[in-house]
């Protein structure tokens, strides 16, 4: 008996079909990209490149995914006795997901089998700011890789000429909607590195694509029309974030065992990162964050506003 | 050995299909033409050939995937780099403001107050020449310009509808605005209106303006703070935000717009303190008024060596989007040669947006004495001015993202002047405004660059000034870029 050939046959495909996804067309645009560089890409251009890059990275994270389900089962055949064949040594299981704590609308439920491997600890901790109160601040933990947030969604609405809410926390990989409820053109955006993206003006009745949020980090989000539109979304890497309470206390669960670095972040102070222990008894972390004083921000093409573009 | 496919197999088999149309996804969508469509199971199996010849061991194959994905995002920022540095400097907008107008009558504002039967007597030993009515009463488009100025005695001046009361086609201003981003913190824009209207004797009667040439520069961190130089909006009231075209809600301004929508060259300031912005203090220091350049007033270039000081201070009083201002201006008359009499204007206003509701509301008062000596240089004579009380309220409501509707009421009690009523010889001519004007709109938004809008403004009279038949109903198309 022999059933090497059927995993071969699928990672084979796998690679293939990625290779189809991400390496020809990409050649395609890499060969377009420099006969276009002497001219420089337009917007349209730009925008092209940037969904596909987009579209091809979500492929490649649910090619990850069938990956890791393949596994898993594998897995879980083994675990139950299942037949496993003379000579054939299972692939390592890839460092996936780290468990985390559901500490919004968006956290992962956690993975048992991951959870039985993996020791983990408490971090508990206080946040300051240096001067001045905080609002809305969040720890969470950095330099992981869970499990993305395929499917889920979140609403940011635009009403009033305001954002709501203005502040969010979003597991990589959600999408986000940004639908308008006022009777007048918005035009979201964001110059926050790989998660920029740009909407155009739409308005209300008018559905504008999601945008995927695939890299960690803290996205600015604002209207090219309405100055005063402001929004921002940190993108987290896991699960295991929380909401720091408002006496400045926080608690976050479900962090690995080991020297882990932490974030404290709030949207209106410049976030503070800071390595802790973890040990199976838990840990300790204190942060002061510095605020920040309002600041202008330049608009999608990065001019300023001018004149009341309120 | 044949065998059945397990539950792996069958696992591994039910994501084949998917394999395959992802794989073909993106050729798909990139296929012009039919026939441009590979065989997509043909292809995945070439694919799966050559897929062979890689390492199968499944990390090494998400190492892989991963490194597709910094690839990927390289080549991304690669591209957004070039992207950035090929920004463009300046950015050219503006728009095209087509319309169509009819207005009542002769489509001028104004009947002469003459002879023996005269309805203002008291006048006609001071002035050469009585006018009862609102000259710019007929308004067509957002320049303010009327229907018709008429053909009245001793003045020519230039009509640069002059319709004659028959209904037309105009394209009312064709707008182009350039800004330019100097710094991270300073911004030029220039924005130049050309205006085609009808020549007469073999010239072109087609005109150019630049009404807004201006650096404004932001120099606190926060950007709540601008300093602008150049010609600019004028900081009187909140008529002068949506004065353009392309801003204004509906098509004309109010009858108080030519005192405050204006634009003066000197320098201005503007700054918006506390939370939520609840306080901005605006002021100005320029050659003259903000009054408009077609009415009366208006020194572009100033003639004498005083300046006109104005300012705004407005406030947020309740947690709603409700914004009351006061407003005033005081300087030197407009094309006076001297600084000896003033001409000042007092004002408070409310500007509120409630949901798909915007309330804007002014009113305004002011006065400048006129000529007080005896001589004056023919073409440096001042108006005399007073603004007994002028101002609307004006209601705004989106119904549907497409459709909105407007509804404004307009006065104006003024008297206007030119000469001196107290010489021997008396004054020249004499203006008596006692105007009230009901006006109600439509606006489609058809999309981003489309809106038409139409209004049908009802112009009255009192005060014992009789009813002169000026009604207007006017159109704009209006198509920005």
């Amino acid at each position: 008996m022999n059933r090497a050939p059927r995993p071969r046959t699928l990672a084979s495909l796998v690679v293939a079909s990625v290779a189809v996804l991400a390496g020809a067309p990409c050649l395609a645009v890499a060969a377009d990209a420099k006969d276009k560089a002497e001219a420089g890409p337009t917007a349209a251009e730009f925008a092209r490149l940037e969904r596909e890059v987009t579209e091809q990275r979500q492929l490649i994270i649910q090619m990850l995914q069938i990956e890791q389900d393949r596994y898993n089962m594998l897995l879980r055949l083994l675990q139950t006795g299942g037949q496993i064949p003379p000579g054939t040594t299972l692939p390592p299981v890839p460092s996936m997901p780290t468990p985390g704590h559901a500490a919004g609308p968006s956290a992962e439920p956690e993975s048992p089998a991951a959870k039985e491997t993996t020791p983990l600890g408490i971090v508990t901790g206080h946040v300051q700011a240096r001067t001045g109160g905080l609002k809305d601040a969040y720890v969470y933990l950095d330099q992981v890789r869970g499990s993305s947030a395929h499917g889920r969604t979140l609403e940011i609405k635009q009403k009033d000429k305001q954002f709501s809410p203005q502040v969010a926390v979003v597991l990589r990989g959600t999408n986000v909607v940004f639908p308008n409820f006022d009777a007048l053109y918005h035009n979201v955006f964001s110059t926050s590195g790989r998660n920029s993206f740009d909407l155009g003006a739409y308005r209300a009745g008018e559905t504008p694509r999601a945008v995927v949020l695939n890299t960690p980090g803290v996205v600015d989000v604002y209207c090219n029309i309405h100055a005063r539109m402001n929004a921002a979304i940190l993108v987290v890497p896991s699960s295991v974030y929380t909401k720091v309470a408002a006496d400045g206390s926080f608690r976050l669960e479900n962090v690995p065992v080991g020297s882990r670095k932490l974030v404290a972040w709030s949207p209106s102070a410049k976030p503070v990162q800071q390595r802790v222990e973890v040990t199976a008894t838990g840990g300790q972390a204190s942060f002061t964050l510095d605020t920040l004083a309002p600041a202008a921000h330049a608009n999608k093409l990065g001019q300023p506003y001018g004149s009341y573009k309120d | 050995m044949t065998r059945k496919a397990g539950p792996v197999g069958r696992h591994l088999l039910g994501a084949l299909p998917l394999a395959a149309l992802l794989a073909i996804h993106p050729r798909a969508a990139r296929a012009e033409e039919p026939t441009a469509t590979p065989p997509p199971l043909a292809e995945a199996q070439a694919d799966d050939d050559a897929a062979d010849e890689v390492p199968i061991d499944t990390q090494s194959q998400i190492n892989d995937l991963r490194q597709q994905i910094k690839d990927l995002d390289t080549r991304l920022d690669q591209t957004r780099q070039i992207a950035t540095l090929r920004r463009p400097i300046v950015n050219l907008g503006g728009y095209v403001d087509f319309g169509f107008f009819a207005p009542e009558g002769t489509g001028v504002g104004i009947i002469q107050d003459e002879g023996p039967s005269r309805l203002f007597p008291q006048y006609a030993n001071r002035y050469a020449w009585v006018f009862l009515g609102d000259l710019l009463a007929p308004t067509v488009n957002s320049r303010g310009e009327a229907a018709s100025l008429g053909n009245f005695p001793g003045v020519n001046r230039f009509d640069s509808i002059d319709s004659t009361g028959a209904p037309s086609f105009i394209v009312n201003e064709v707008n182009m605005t350039l800004t330019a981003a100097l710094a991270p913190n300073a911004l030029a824009t220039a924005s130049v209106n050309f205006i085609p209207r009808s020549g007469h004797d073999f010239s072109i009667g087609d005109f150019m303006e630049v009404d807004i040439a201006q650096l404004e520069w932001m120099p606190t961190h926060s950007g709540r703070t601008s300093i602008f130089v150049g010609k600019f909006d004028s900081v009187f009231g909140i008529e002068y935000r949506d004065r353009k075209s392309n801003q204004r809600f509906g098509v004309t301004p109010s009858l108080v717009a030519r005192y405050t929508t204006g634009t003066p060259l000197g320098l201005k300031f503007r700054s918006k303190l506390g939370d939520e912005e609840r306080v901005v203090i605006a002021g100005a220091f320029t050659n003259g008024s903000a009054t408009t350049e077609q009415f009366h007033f208006y020194d572009e270039i100033d003639s004498n060596t005083g300046k006109t000081v104005s300012g705004r201070v407005s406030v947020k009083p309740l947690p709603v989007d409700l914004e009351i201002g006061a407003s005033g201006s005081w300087g030197p008359q407009d094309h006076a040669l001297d600084s000896t009499d003033a001409m000042w204007f007092v004002g408070v206003d409310l500007l509120g947006h409630f949901g798909p509701l915007d309330l804007k509301g002014q009113w305004l008062k002011g006065g400048a004495p006129g000529e007080t000596g005896p001589v004056y240089d023919p073409n440096h004579r001042p108006y005399g001015l007073r603004l007994h009380t002028g101002g609307y309220l004006e209601l705004d409501w989106m119904v549907t993202p497409f459709l909105g509707l407007l509804a404004r009421g307009d006065l104006r009690d003024a008297e206007v002047w030119l000469g001196n009523p107290n010489a021997l010889s008396g004054a020249d001519r004499f203006y008596l405004t006692k105007e009230w004007r009901a006006t109600g709109g439509v606006r489609v938004v058809v999309n981003e660059h489309v809106v038409v809008k139409a209004e049908y403004l009802h112009n009255g009279e009192y005060g014992g000034i009789p009813q002169i038949p000026n009604d207007v109903f006017t159109s704009s198309l209006l198509l920005t870029y």
